[in-house]
């Protein structure tokens, strides 16, 4: 028998980045707020500190910081003709857990999409043809353009402390920066960070080439920095445990360092930890949310009833909850009917391996999560698709994050898997080696999709998350186009040996690829073709707000995070400015 | 190759190895000034790039350079491998000409003909610097403070730097002389030596050792009173009492204190003998002394020690330097220059943060937990 609790203002499903966020402009409004995470509470200080930290083979191989899913599993199948499986061990990506959620092990990369990414399917159709798009690739616009977003991606890049260099600031290009960014109204709150020696050979092959490089924008911080909230951050010390790790130095972004300590200080914020959300519970109608109901950790489950409800966990976990809670119309592949669960999309990811001769040392354990170098040029629309037969992209970069001895093994593809051959090619190859990120955009398709699974079911007795997923042939020519592009940027670099490796199918998930899981509860301004409308409330059930990737219509060649905090900055402003004073739907459609 | 053409070559090799580490332990600000042509943009950089551009004569001077202190954990080459700076010339080393004997056997390497700057050169104008300073240019011998091999002095607040790497004690005598170390002592005598000469008295420096029954009798300490605050009983035999901070000694041994310039160097010479007089002493608070080194306070924002000056305060060349052993009342000082701003040679900032954040309460804690360890040598 559940306990109820007493009513509350605002209840947040999740204590990642989306809901810390988010709470902090909550209580900051005045509403009493519960934040529920389903995992452990965390600090820099004891958590995180070293040598504890830079243990490999505990968070890099056994990934302690991510999802347990011995407890709580997703199934995977390439297509609805298979048998999906729980995944028991995470491998292609990693959903996080705990307090901070996966912003606590994140790489720090942090990028502004484009105007062409959030207006995909109109720029697309306005530049190439309305036929140019086939009838199975989905992609459709955000209801959201790049200046709307500005100001979001603009405070959230000021909470981070963000290191990077502008490439065009109030309508002025920069040499040096992303000349192909929208035009931000700020530089960088902090300049880059240090340029590791492989990406300054990488700056200077690509600008020979013709190509334009810039330093990636890094929330591991270049120097220290105090955010609006007067949260100090450190700098970064290229350790070379990030991704996957969480910073012992205060010098990564991440909800500990940029707004816990004062979210957590509100006394109108509550957080409970080890609390497992079953359900968001609706009125009789189905049209309005009285609370949820969580599990603690003890086994006692309770109903927290509350005004306003905010999804805000990892983009899979949104997804399931609103499945889990019967919001919204499941996505149907064979008729295209329903929307939750559609437009599931990843991350489409190549690279190039540049074996250099043994005069040239790269030194890779000495990186940080995003230091280097990368260019923009074959990013979203910013080349020409017209004669290519794709749409999307890739930026390619030197951007290595880490070295560590049981994961980098970097060795020519005619070396032996093992043996003594294979140890003395590491050995000569470990220090000469860069490897080039080809990191691309993920078009929609109508195949791809997230439902729940008719058998697996959790600890708690509740079906599994089910992601059936292949790669579009659109995605494959564009991963093989673009790096081919990048083997010539490596064999410009100098590289004795360039291997360039693009993405091939099918999709696989026992090789760790990116943690960019995007889509499902997709924004947008039809309710027939999204789940949340443009301020991330759901069409269905207007106090449930849904933050988070799973917002994505496609995912674009940037990584997703920037746009993740801009987005909670973009509904939190919603929520406080609209919301409150006139409870109900935003948009009508 | 004639002995004569041999000289010249080595030479030129040893002016190029120094170049390097010139430029690698300059202040960041003048390695990020870059060109266009893919600019040094930091400490590790700067050597990386300079060892290739500078090509085989490093490789070959830093080879050479390997028999000479290899036995000494604190020189650059001999701790490259975790170092940072020093990795662009070692990395290059073992893997260019001399690349097939890089699991050469020590007594192979040994027979190496010995580079007349590196091995002689350095000993003894190291040594003869450390004994006899360099009167023309108004310099006092180092072991009037710092005792005749290294070890420090406990009351007077001068550090321990037997064994200390090689390349932070070349870059703290470069940052005592361009002031982004200012010291009333020390800047001018790092100001009155020349680069090389800061070399030599580095290297002379990492290659002393700490005597092994000094070593054995701080750790029979640090085991018995292993942060737990209750073993003063057993350890009376040692017990020294602890400078507390703002006490006379550390308000010697601060920076810019006039007090700092009335402590006579010979009075301290004086206590110079092979002993070392680690002088341990009971930590204030050891349980807190110990929860700030190997874990932190969050409410302070201050990150482990142990972070960056490794597990038991053994320290990571060039950067940071080791702590165990050190003398309290020197590890007080040096808190209060970052403090005070006078010390601004961490390039990340790392370190004022940190210093700021604690009180002196915490700083006394842990000089004096630090101090109780066995010093970081041979390791």
């Amino acid at each position: 028998m559940a306990t109820r609790l007493p009513e509350v203002d605002a209840v947040c499903i999740g204590v990642g980045l989306v809901n810390s966020l988010i709470a902090r402009e909550l209580v900051r409004a005045g509403l009493k707020v519960v934040g529920l995470e389903r995992g452990d509470p965390r600090f820099t200080v004891p958590d995180f500190q070293s040598p504890a930290m830079h243990d490999e083979l505990r968070f890099a191989t056994r990934k302690a910081l991510m999802q347990d899913n011995t407890r709580e599993a997703i199934t995977f199948r390439n297509n609805v003709r298979q048998t999906a499986l729980p995944i028991r061990r995470w491998e292609s990506f990693l959903p996080g857990t705990g307090l901070g959620g996966a912003a606590v092990h994140w790489n720090g990369q942090t990028y502004r999409f484009q105007e062409s990414d959030f207006k995909l399917r109109s720029a697309t159709e306005a530049r190439y043809g309305k036929d140019f798009l086939p009838p199975e690739i989905t992609v459709q616009d955000w209801g959201v353009s790049a200046a709307d977003m500005e100001p979001y991606y603009d405070r959230f890049e000021y909470m981070l402390g963000t290191s990077g260099k502008a490439g065009h600031l109030s309508g002025r290009k920069i040499d040096g920066g992303n000349p192909f960014e929208d035009s931000r109204s700020r530089d960088y709150p902090t300049p880059p960070q240090k340029e590791p020696y492989g990406s300054a050979m990488f700056r200077k092959a690509a600008a020979d080439l013709g190509y334009h490089p810039f330093p990636q924008p890094s929330s591991n911080l270049s120097q220290p920095y105090t955010n609006p909230d007067g949260l100090k951050m450190n700098t970064c010390m290229f350790c070379g445990f990030c991704e996957r790790f969480a910073c012992e130095h205060y010098a990564k972004a991440s909800p500990q360092t940029i707004v816990l300590p004062v979210l957590l200080s509100n006394p109108n914020f509550t957080l409970r930890t080890q609390c497992q959300v079953l359900r968001v519970n609706l009125d009789e109608k189905k049209s309005n949310a009285t609370g949820v109901s969580y599990v603690d950790s003890a086994g006692r489950e309770f109903e927290q009833p509350a005004r306003l409800v905010i999804v805000g966990l990892f983009a899979l976990n949104n997804v399931r909850m609103l499945l889990l809670s019967g919001i919204g119309t499941p996505y149907d592949p064979h008729t295209g009917r329903g929307t939750v669960g559609r437009n599931y999309s990843y991350q489409t990811m190549g690279s190039a391996q540049v074996f250099f001769d043994s005069s040239v040392n790269i030194n890779p354990y000495m990186r940080s999560g995003a230091c280097g170098t990368v260019i923009a040029d074959f990013v979203s629309d910013n080349f020409d698709h017209g004669p290519l037969g794709f749409i999307g992209g890739a930026y390619v970069g030197e951007i290595m994050s880490h070295g560590r001895p049981i994961e980098f093994h970097p060795t020519p593809p005619d070396t032996p898997k093992w043996g003594a051959q294979w140890k003395r090619a590491v050995v000569d190859h470990y220090n000469h080696t860069s490897v080039l990120s080809v990191h691309g955009s993920s078009a929609a398709h109508r195949a791809n999709y997230l439902d729940l699974d008719p058998t697996y079911r959790d600890a708690w007795g509740l079906p599994l998350l089910r992601i059936t997923f292949d790669f579009p042939d659109n995605d494959i020519k564009l991963s093989h186009y673009i790096t081919a592009k990048a083997a010539e940027i490596g064999r410009a670099m100098g590289g004795r040996l360039v291997v360039g490796q693009p993405r091939k199918p099918p999709y696989t998930i026992t090789q760790y690829q990116t943690t960019h899981n995007t889509g499902g509860a997709i924004m947008g301004e039809d309710r027939g073709t999204s789940v949340v409308n443009r301020y991330l409330q759901s069409w269905d059930v207007s106090n449930v707000f849904v933050v988070g990737a799973s917002a994505y219509p496609q995912n674009a060649s940037y990584n997703p995070t920037d746009t993740v905090g801009a987005l909670a900055y973009w509904a939190a402003d919603a929520i406080v400015g609209k919301y409150l004073k006139a409870p109900g739907p935003l948009v009508h459609a | 190759m004639t002995r004569r053409r041999f000289h010249v070559v080595m030479s030129a090799i040893a002016a190029t190895i120094f170049a390097v580490l010139q430029c690698a332990a300059a202040p960041s600000d003048d390695a990020q000034q870059g060109g266009n042509d893919v600019p040094p943009q930091n400490q590790t950089d700067s050597a990386n790039i300079t060892s290739q551009q500078h090509g085989s004569s490093a490789e070959k001077a830093s080879d050479e350079h390997a028999p000479q202190n290899g036995g000494t954990q604190g020189s650059s080459s001999g701790r490259g491998a975790s170092g940072l700076h020093s990795t662009g010339i070692t990395g290059k080393s073992s893997a260019g000409a001399q690349g097939k004997d890089k699991y050469a056997q020590p007594e192979a390497r040994a027979n190496l003909p010995p580079s007349p700057a590196m091995s002689n050169g350095v000993a003894q104008a190291g040594e003869q610097l450390a004994t006899r300073g360099a009167t023309d240019k108004g310099v006092v011998a180092c072991n009037a403070c710092h005792g005749n091999i290294g070890q420090g002095n406990s009351v007077s607040g001068f550090p321990r730097l037997t064994g200390f790497p090689e390349a932070y004690l070349r870059k703290q005598l470069h940052d005592y002389a361009t002031g982004a170390r200012a010291h009333p002592i020390m800047t001018p005598i790092a100001a009155g030596l020349t680069p090389e000469q800061r070399r030599n008295v580095a290297a002379y420096y990492a290659a002393q050792q700490l005597e092994s029954t000094d070593v054995s009798e701080s750790r029979a300490w640090s085991r018995s009173n292993n942060g737990q605050g209750n073993s003063q009983q057993n350890d009376n035999r040692l017990y020294t009492p602890p400078p507390a901070a703002g006490s006379k000694v550390a308000n010697q041994a601060a920076p810019g204190g006039t007090a700092a310039a009335t402590i006579d160097p010979v009075g301290a010479s004086q206590q110079n003998d092979k002993a070392v007089h680690n002088a341990p002493v009971m930590p204030a608070n050891p349980a807190r002394a110990r929860l700030l080194a190997t874990t932190g306070d969050e409410r302070l924002h201050a990150q482990a020690c142990a972070n960056c000056h490794g597990p038991d305060g053994i320290g990571l060349s060039p950067a940071y330097p080791p702590l165990a052993g050190q003398h309290a009342s020197y590890f007080m000082a040096a808190m209060n220059e970052w403090r005070s701003g006078t010390r601004h040679n961490d390039a990340s900032e790392q370190m004022p943060m940190i210093a700021k954040s604690l009180g002196d309460g915490d700083v006394a804690a842990l000089a004096a937990f630090y101090a109780g360890m066995p010093p970081a040598v041979a390791r």
